[in-house]
């Protein structure tokens, strides 16, 4: 009785993990730009990687097997994160410039500056110079068009605002 | 199954040569040649060389890529256009590689059992094995006991052979550094 | 048999991956899919083991993912400082000797 219990689980957990790796896979292939494409991968990197793993642990049953299973998914998910985090970095270092929706819809190169302003003294080359000026307006503006809506105003008079506050910075750079 | 994930590694391990060939940024090529590297280790591993597919992933995917780089850093990024048409070698190399298949038909059919191979000293190791080393798996017993001073031969020529390197692409930085 | 399905899984994974790799415009995205590669090969490697009833290989599976690490990070860390382990910035050069 335990063991198909134990077998469906696992037969579940593997399907599953199995469906989030490909998912991650097919998102590391059609999506547009770097970044999004890490921002999949890292489905396949904890879900997928889990969920194999938790149907294999099933399967091995208490022992040390168990343990090295859950040891190589401490392993990879430690290791994703951090190697992430690198590449991440390094491709901002390098230049990269994320693909953002520009409110027409259009994909734009945006650089990340202009969204973390707070970042932007350590990650931007091109626009450090200007930082500090625009770094200090946005940030409130935020907190101001953030707070503006929720007391609940119609869409009408916000919608100016409200639904353009990440791409509104990207705006007064072109 | 197992069938199928061979066809497959193969496969794949076949798409990423010619990558690496047509791809002119090195560093492209340092980042597919660890690839390659772990799917080598992985049909190693379905062909049940556990100790080669160990030896493939720790050379081929850690300590090439990191001597690579470290090549790298003292060259260009970009590979230089070929300057002489690529005919003859690759003449050369068909030609090599249609010997080598040429060579392949005279083995004997994978894994069977009436080969020289399994029936001079293999069995006589099988059956002396489990008693004499403990140890389940024949291949890490012959390695490491029965030609034990071999593999530590082996090791210190590789060992030296790394500190040899380490040598030269340090003296090289330093060189570099003083002349700035 | 539920071991098979989720190896199909994996082997699908891999061939996006590699494609990835082959097609990736920037040294970052090869790098990205190396990883997957990597990671997709130590998943394989265990449920292969697995499905052939000899679960013992899963310890080289850790030195594969420790070496999946190293490998990146090496390249990243090139990437960042143009070499490895010294800061090669010209701003930031100091000295020592």
């Amino acid at each position: 009785m335990i063991s198909v219990l134990v077998d469906i689980l696992s037969w579940i957990a593997l399907t599953a993990g199995a469906a989030f790796y490909v998912i991650g896979a097919v998102g590391m292939t059609r999506m547009p730009d770097l970044f999004t494409r890490m921002h999949s991968v890292s489905v396949s990197d904890t879900m997928g990687v889990g969920l194999l793993c938790f149907g294999m642990i099933l399967q091995a049953g208490p022992s040390l097997l168990a343990v090295k299973i859950a040891f190589v998914v401490l392993v990879l998910w430690a290791t994703g994160a951090v190697a992430t985090h690198a590449l991440a970095r390094a491709a901002l270092h390098d230049g990269a410039k994320p693909l953002l929706a520009a409110p027409d819809g259009r994909l734009v190169p945006t650089d990340c500056v202009d969204l973390f302003p707070e970042l932007g003294v350590r990650l931007a080359q091109p626009l450090a110079s200007e930082t500090p000026e625009e770094g200090e307006t946005p940030l409130p503006d935020d907190g101001a068009t953030i707070a503006e809506p929720a007391p609940g105003y119609g869409p009408a008079g916000n919608t100016g605002a409200n639904p353009d506050a990440a791409p509104d910075p990207t705006r007064e750079d072109r | 199954m197992e069938q199928l994930i061979n066809m497959v590694l193969l496969t794949l391990l076949a798409l990423i040569t010619f990558g690496i060939i047509r791809v002119r940024n090195l560093f492209a090529v340092v980042v597919l040649t660890s690839a390659y590297s772990f799917l080598m280790a992985s049909v190693m591993m379905v062909l049940d060389a556990v100790d080669v597919a160990m030896t493939e992933a720790s050379v081929g995917a850690g300590i090439s890529t990191v001597l690579a780089l470290g090549a790298l850093y003292l060259t260009k990024t970009e590979e230089a256009e070929p300057r002489y048409s690529p005919l003859l070698p690759a003449v050369v190399a068909g030609t090599t590689g249609a010997v080598l298949i040429f060579g392949t038909l005279d083995l004997p059919p994978f894994g069977s059992a009436d080969t020289p191979l399994n029936t001079h000293v293999g069995a006589d190791y099988l059956a002396r094995n489990m008693a004499e080393t403990d140890i389940p798996n024949v291949v890490t017993s012959v390695l490491a006991s029965y030609r034990g001073f071999d593999t530590l031969g082996e090791t210190t020529v590789v060992f030296t052979a790394g500190i040899g390197v380490l040598m030269l692409l340090k003296r090289w930085r330093k060189a570099e550094r003083r002349e700035d | 048999m539920m071991f098979s399905v989720a190896i199909l899984g994996v082997l699908v994974a891999l061939t996006l991956a590699v494609v990835r790799a082959l097609k990736g415009p920037t040294a970052f995205d090869r790098l990205l899919a190396a990883n997957a590669i990597g990671t997709s090969a130590i998943m394989l490697l265990a449920l292969f083991g697995f499905m052939t009833g000899r679960p013992e290989f899963l310890d080289i599976g850790i030195t594969y993912a420790l070496l999946n690490m190293i490998g990146t990070l090496a390249v990243l860390k090139f990437f960042r400082y143009g070499a490895l382990g010294h800061a090669q910035d010209p701003a930031k050069e100091r000295e020592p000797e």
